[in-house]
């Protein structure tokens, strides 16, 4: 018998998912990559040391006579560099001895029955890996059948075929399914490609191997079966999402109509309003607070061509609740029957810095309607509060009840504003310090002139304030002037949330 | 190592607590009235002479005291206080003989405590050594039956007072102790390996008692953990195997009861904190047989193993071992008879059923 | 696992020897507290406990559920509890004296009078002696002509078959009536010691109990009308008066568990250590998903141990050097306490000294908010048999439906019963398959959790 792993040995993953280890419990689920190519079944404790590398040691009923006995296999096989232990079930095994298994990176497991038949089963499949490979195939061209995402279809390989990760990439390197490890690893790999619903080169299926030999050529099959199905489920994909923002926009606007002209009445909405409500998910007796998502900057792709990718971020994070396409962002809302508006936006805020979106957003919360159903004014208020979160940090979340007298900034085209800023205040903006000016400038103005209250707020000395005052008035700007006061206070406000960046 | 020369009323807490040290498998019951009947004899029937086997005469007759049974069957049933002295009378009638000193079968929990009792009554000295230097589950596994000195001709006595003598071979003995155990209340006090000093020279763990009174003052002084392992490392060679968390208890593996071992195998595993927090496992029956870390033997039993409680500072039997309890793992080594292949074959790891060597055992 | 504190409003009392708090707390946050000195006579009391009640009781959201009452500081010294007399059935009485009385002084006290008779059985029901009636009933009578009110009857083997005390109390109360009984199996546990003196300290401690008891069941019911009293037991759970007027000894350290409580709560941390200052020592002890860590025979009572459930609280020492792991289990910080409002500065100054991470709780009254959040407990320590795994834990689901029963009889809410731990431990040197089993429940007065 060779003493060294052949290159085609069957891991112990392939032996789980296929071989006679199917029936078995595992302690652990780790170090499954390793080949074996050799079986030992042991009735003393001693017979371990004399495993060759990378065998697979089965313990003999009376071998194991405690757990501590199994615990002593497992510490001899794991300075014999054995490949796993396979112990008969008993009482006592548990929680410690798979912390020692984990410790010592060793697959231990419990054969429910006879150990020794496992080891004779383990032989057989062991000198035979090519009656195991082909059930890998056979199992994973029936489940590609039955999965409809490529996250389904590429996740059946991973989880299916012991000693590979599989990515899908596209065709600019990013990782659109499956183990982002796959892509990045080096060494052994097989990659297939896969034209997109309109046949033009689409993406390509990464594979990669923890060994090679055989192994290549059965993965590569499987990577052939998988595409077909791969490119079908990207188009319904695709399909699903714009349908399905369609048919949800159509109804929320059925909704507002109707709540607009007064028909919710008290007997519920009927006809084509019962439709839309079906369609929205909506509990009619729900209190609604609305929430508004909107891109955090206003210069960015519109809604329409982002909204897939929004939604299937949002999906992700959010689940079923619903998430419609409105002309300025997209809107959804939580029953205020159960939450509040804080925690809305406690958990908008948790949810967006998880989201992937495909651009960055800031997001606004409304009140709680009025009455059972009264969506409209929340919706209005919250659609106001994501203006007003634009400026702050990108996933910043604004209460609407929060928003004060910024209300009427939030309203206001900030970015058109700094851009005329720009130009009044040229000389200003040139200084090299000129954030730190700007933002003395709106400090004095907020605290409505007062130099005293600006250094507190900015945390400096009075006297530093007066001193950036007097550079300020320098460049021909005057804080005092009345005329001016409304102009400058709106240019250093837009400047400071909407500027230019720093100068070098 | 100092030897103790006599025992007065004043050494009766530091014998308890030693004591319960050697018992290390079934410390933590309380045997705060032993302590109370040991003190009173002593104040009644004034100091226990200590006595090397060597310094007596050597054709003294001697006689092991000791109980055979269970500490709970003890606790719930305790001794009306006439037994040591009720046993050893048996056992001069029987022998025909005066016994001229009183040893330990073993010196550890109350057959610690015991032999002095009766020395005491009897006015004898105690001989200063035992058969075990802790506890064996089986009255025949003693340093006495390694010597080749007989068990019988022994008597007992029970809670209700019935007298038994047996004459017999040690192993038949033994399993005539276990069932008369079933009817007697769940102990027996016997007086048994009748012998002379002369054989006790090269048949007995010598400074046994001694030992007992040091242990038991270096706990009776100890104020924190530190002070305890130091005080056992220098005393009585205790090693450190290792601390942290009762994280199960519980029956072990199939092991099916030996027919002549009562109770059944129980095991104990203890994690260390931390990420790289070994698994310390011992497997027990009536005693403490192994401790295995990370799936290495270390030690087994002749050699004693045993927990401490960290928190109260006291050596915790099994049957007080819960899950959750934080303890430091110790090992005392056997006296030197048990590493020899005779000891291991009486009382090493396969005596109780474990097909493993003991670590001092040579590989073949 | 997450933990929630009981939602409905309820008022923990914390009765110190020199003053009252109490604590008024719903869904784990405390919504106020007051105080009392306790300098006037109890009727003067009862009626300024009823207005500090609902003072209490007017924050409250809800209508005040229940007052449990911490009492064990009023149980203590407990050398001035009254005198009893002890009967013990064993096959043989003692010759020695220091085998025929109680090795502690305290219990030595409290035992005026005793006996011994012929009976008794082994661990397991197997009659050692056959029982002397007619000499119990003269020990009674003997009894109480010498002035003693109750006798404590413990025969040798009675967890196994309680029969010998039964036939023996049957009889003296016929022949003796009005003199008060404890037979040790009700109290339970292993030893006849142990359980004689926990009978003992059972019949000292009744009378004194009972006018406590009384005086806060009143107070209870004019301060908070709609709720019910309860009192706050050793290991941290709660008693109905009736039972603790039988068993008042389940109320002894019921301060230290009604604290570790209190510290886990105040801190938010259902899980922690607790390290309590008490006097001028410290204890460190454990909460588990909001239950005190409590064992069923760790009660020492002047070096006794009985069988008495009991929150586990050992010393632990300052600097707490080589003992970080013992602070440190991984529930975060240890949490540290002063039993009573004198002992915060103790905690602190633990707290500055230890080398181990520590969070000082030193803004309320411990004792107060945990009483407010216990709940009903029932223990069972048996010794059972069982030939095979299979039969063992047949015997373990009986004893668990057991002990939910008793839970269920105590005020649990019927629905809310678990098992919090259940030890099976072989029993060393008897005959194979013998097992100690040491089952604790727990549920709620509440809703379910």
């Amino acid at each position: 018998m060779s003493r060294t792993p052949s290159l085609d040995a069957l891991t112990v993953d392939a032996l789980v998912r296929y071989g006679p280890l199917a029936t078995a419990t595992p302690l652990i689920e780790e170090h499954f990559d390793r080949p074996v190519p050799h079986v030992a079944l042991v009735s003393e404790l001693d017979d371990i040391r004399g495993c060759a590398a990378h065998t697979a040691v089965v313990l003999h009923p009376v071998l194991t006579h405690g757990v501590w006995a199994v615990e002593s296999a497992l510490r001899l096989s794991w300075e014999r560099a054995a490949s796993c232990v396979v112990t008969p079930g008993l009482p006592g095994i548990g929680e410690s001895t798979a912390q020692l298994a984990k410790r010592l990176r060793m697959p231990v497991f419990v054969v429910p029955d006879d150990s020794a038949r496992c080891a004779l089963d383990l032989a057989a499949a062991v000198a035979n890996p090519e009656s195991v490979r082909a059930k890998v195939i056979a199992q994973c061209a029936m489940l590609f059948g039955e999965r409809s995402t490529a996250r389904g279809i590429l996740g059946v390989i991973n989880t299916e075929v012991p000693g590979v990760e599989v990515a899908l990439v596209a065709e600019d390197g990013a990782v659109l399914a499956g183990r982002t490890a796959a892509a990045t690893a080096g060494g052994d790999q097989v990659r297939v490609e896969v034209a997109g619903p309109d046949g033009k080169p689409w993406a390509r299926m990464v594979a990669s191997l923890v060994q090679g030999g055989h192994v290549r050529e059965t993965v590569r099959s499987i990577l052939r079966l998988a595409r077909a199905p791969l490119v079908a489920s990207v188009a319904r994909e695709r399909l699903e999402v714009v349908h399905r923002s369609a048919r949800a926009g159509a109804a929320l606007d059925v909704l507002l109509g109707a709540e607009a002209r007064g028909e919710q009445s008290l007997l519920g909405p009927s006809g084509l309003e019962a439709e839309a409500v079906t369609e929205l998910g909506w509990q009619p007796a729900d209190l609604p607070i609305a929430v508004f998502l909107r891109a955090a900057t206003e210069a960015g792709p519109d809604v329409p061509t982002v909204t897939p990718g929004v939604m299937s971020a949002w999906q992700q994070v959010f689940g079923d609740r619903p998430l419609v396409p409105r002309a300025a962002g997209w809107a959804s809302w939580w029953s205020g029957t159960s939450c509040s508006p804080e925690e809305v936006r406690d958990r908008l805020r948790r949810g967006l810095s998880r989201m992937r979106s495909p651009i960055a957003l800031v997001g606004g919360v409304g009140t709680v309607g009025e009455q059972p159903g009264s969506l409209r004014t929340s919706l209005v208020q919250a659609e106001l509060a994501s203006a007003g979160a634009r400026g702050q940090s990108v996933g910043h979340v604004e209460l609407f009840t929060e928003l004060g007298e910024r209300l009427v900034l939030a309203c206001l085209p900030l970015a058109e504003l700094a851009r005329s800023a720009e130009v009044a205040l040229a000389e200003l903006l040139a200084a090299s310090d000129r954030e730190t000016l700007v933002e003395t400038l709106r400090a004095v103005l907020d605290s409505g002139g007062s130099t005293g209250q600006a250094a507190t707020r900015l945390r400096v000395h009075r006297n530093t304030v007066l001193g950036r005052l007097e550079r300020i008035r320098g460049y021909g700007i005057d804080p005092d002037s009345a005329d001016g006061r409304l102009a400058l206070h709106l240019a250093a406000y837009a400047l400071s949330t909407h500027g230019p960046a720093p100068a070098r | 190592m100092s030897r103790v020369t006599q025992l007065t009323a004043a050494d009766a807490d530091a014998m308890l607590l030693g004591a319960e040290f050697f018992g290390a498998s079934i410390a933590g019951h309380h045997l705060e009235h032993f302590r109370s009947w040991l003190r009173e004899v002593l104040l009644r029937r004034g100091p226990v002479p200590v006595v090397p086997p060597a310094e007596l005469p050597a054709e003294t007759q001697c006689a092991a005291i000791g109980v055979a049974g269970s500490m709970i069957a003890v606790v719930e049933l305790p001794p009306s206080g006439d037994e040591p002295q009720g046993v050893a009378a048996a056992l001069e009638n029987q022998l025909d003989r005066k016994l001229g000193a009183v040893m330990a079968m073993n010196a550890a929990t109350i057959n610690a405590l015991l032999p002095v009792i009766a020395a005491a009554e009897l006015d004898l000295p105690i001989v200063d050594c035992d058969g075990m230097g802790r506890i064996l589950p089986l009255i025949s596994q003693t340093s006495y039956t390694v010597a080749g000195l007989p068990l019988t001709p022994m008597t007992a006595t029970s809670a209700v007072r019935d007298q038994m003598s047996v004459v017999a071979e040690a192993q038949r003995a033994e399993l005539l102790v276990r069932a008369m155990l079933n009817t007697a209340g769940g102990w027996l006090l016997c007086g048994l390996y009748p012998t002379t000093a002369r054989q006790l020279v090269t048949g007995a763990i010598e400074g046994s008692i001694s030992r007992v009174v040091r242990v038991g003052r270096v706990l009776a002084a100890a104020r924190d953990r530190d002070h305890i392992l130091r005080g056992l490392g220098s005393e009585v060679g205790a090693t450190w195997l290792g601390g942290g968390q009762v994280v199960e208890v519980g029956p072990s593996g199939k092991r099916g009861a030996e027919p002549n071992q009562p109770a059944n195998p129980t095991t104990v595993v203890v994690r260390e904190r931390g990420s790289s927090g070994r698994v310390i496992r011992i497997e027990a029956q009536n005693e403490l047989l192994l401790a295995v870390v990370d799936g290495v033997l270390v030690t087994a039993v002749p050699d004693l193993i045993c927990l401490l409680d960290r928190n109260g500072l006291r050596i915790q039997g099994l049957e007080r071992t819960n899950v959750g309890d934080e303890v430091d793992v110790l090992m005392v080594p056997a006296a030197p008879v048990w590493h020899t292949p005779a000891g291991l074959a009486l009382a090493g790891p396969q005596a109780f059923g474990l097909p493993v060597r003991h670590p001092k055992e040579p590989v073949e | 696992m997450d933990h929630r504190w009981p939602a409905g409003s309820r008022i923990g009392v914390g009765m110190h020897r020199d003053s009252v708090t109490a604590a008024l707390v719903a869904e784990g946050s405390q919504l106020g507290r007051n105080d009392l000195p306790l300098d006037s006579t109890w009727q003067e009391l009862e009626g300024r406990l009823a207005i500090q009640l609902r003072q209490l009781g007017s924050r409250a959201r809800t209508p005040v559920e229940s007052v449990a009452w911490e009492l064990s500081d009023l149980l203590t010294p407990l050398a001035e509890a009254s005198p009893v007399a002890a009967l013990r059935m064993l096959p043989r009485a003692p010759v020695s004296d220091a085998l025929a009385g109680q090795p502690s002084p305290l219990l030595h006290t409290l035992v005026g009078h005793r006996a011994n008779v012929r009976g008794g059985h082994d661990l397991f029901g197997f009659e050692l002696a056959p029982p002397d009636v007619t000499g119990a009933v003269a020990v009674a009578r003997a009894a109480a002509e010498a002035g003693y009110p109750a006798l404590a009857i413990t025969a040798s083997g009675a967890m196994g078959c309680p029969e010998h005390e039964q036939l023996a109390a049957e009889a003296i109360l016929d022949a003796v009536p009005g003199l008060r009984l404890c037979l040790s199996h009700e109290v339970g546990g292993l030893g006849v010691l142990q359980r004689e003196a926990a009978a003992v300290l059972t019949l000292a401690l009744q009378p004194r109990i009972g006018e406590l008891i009384g005086a806060c069941e009143r107070a209870t019911a004019s301060g908070a009308p709609a709720a019910t009293a309860w009192f706050v037991a050793g290991d941290g759970g709660r008693l109905s008066a009736e039972r603790l007027r039988t068993f008042p000894a389940s109320a002894l350290g019921s301060g230290g568990a009604a604290a570790l409580l209190g510290a886990a709560v105040l801190a938010e941390q259902p899980d922690a250590s607790v390290v309590l200052a008490d006097g001028d020592s410290y204890g460190l002890g454990y909460v588990r998903s909001g239950l005190p860590y409590a064992s069923s025979d760790v009660m020492e009572v002047d070096r006794m141990r009985l069988a008495i459930p009991q929150a586990v609280i050992s010393p632990v020492a300052v600097p707490d050097v080589g003992q970080a792991g013992v602070l440190a289990d991984g529930t975060g910080p240890a949490l540290v306490v002063g039993l009573r409002s004198d002992d915060i500065a103790a905690a602190r100054s633990f707290s500055e000294r230890s080398t181990s991470e520590t969070r000082l709780v030193c803004d309320a009254d411990v004792v107060a908010v945990g009483s407010a959040v216990t709940e009903p407990s029932a223990w069972l320590d048996l010794v059972v048999t069982a030939d095979n795994p299979e039969e063992l834990e047949r015997v373990r689901g009986t004893l668990a439906d057991r002990a939910c029963t008793l839970l269920a009889s105590s005020g649990a809410r019927p629905g809310t019963e678990r098992i919090v731990s259940s030890t099976v431990s072989p029993l060393s040197f008897l005959r194979s398959g013998s097992y100690r089993v040491v089952l604790r429940a727990s549920g709620s007065i509440g809703g379910a959790p």
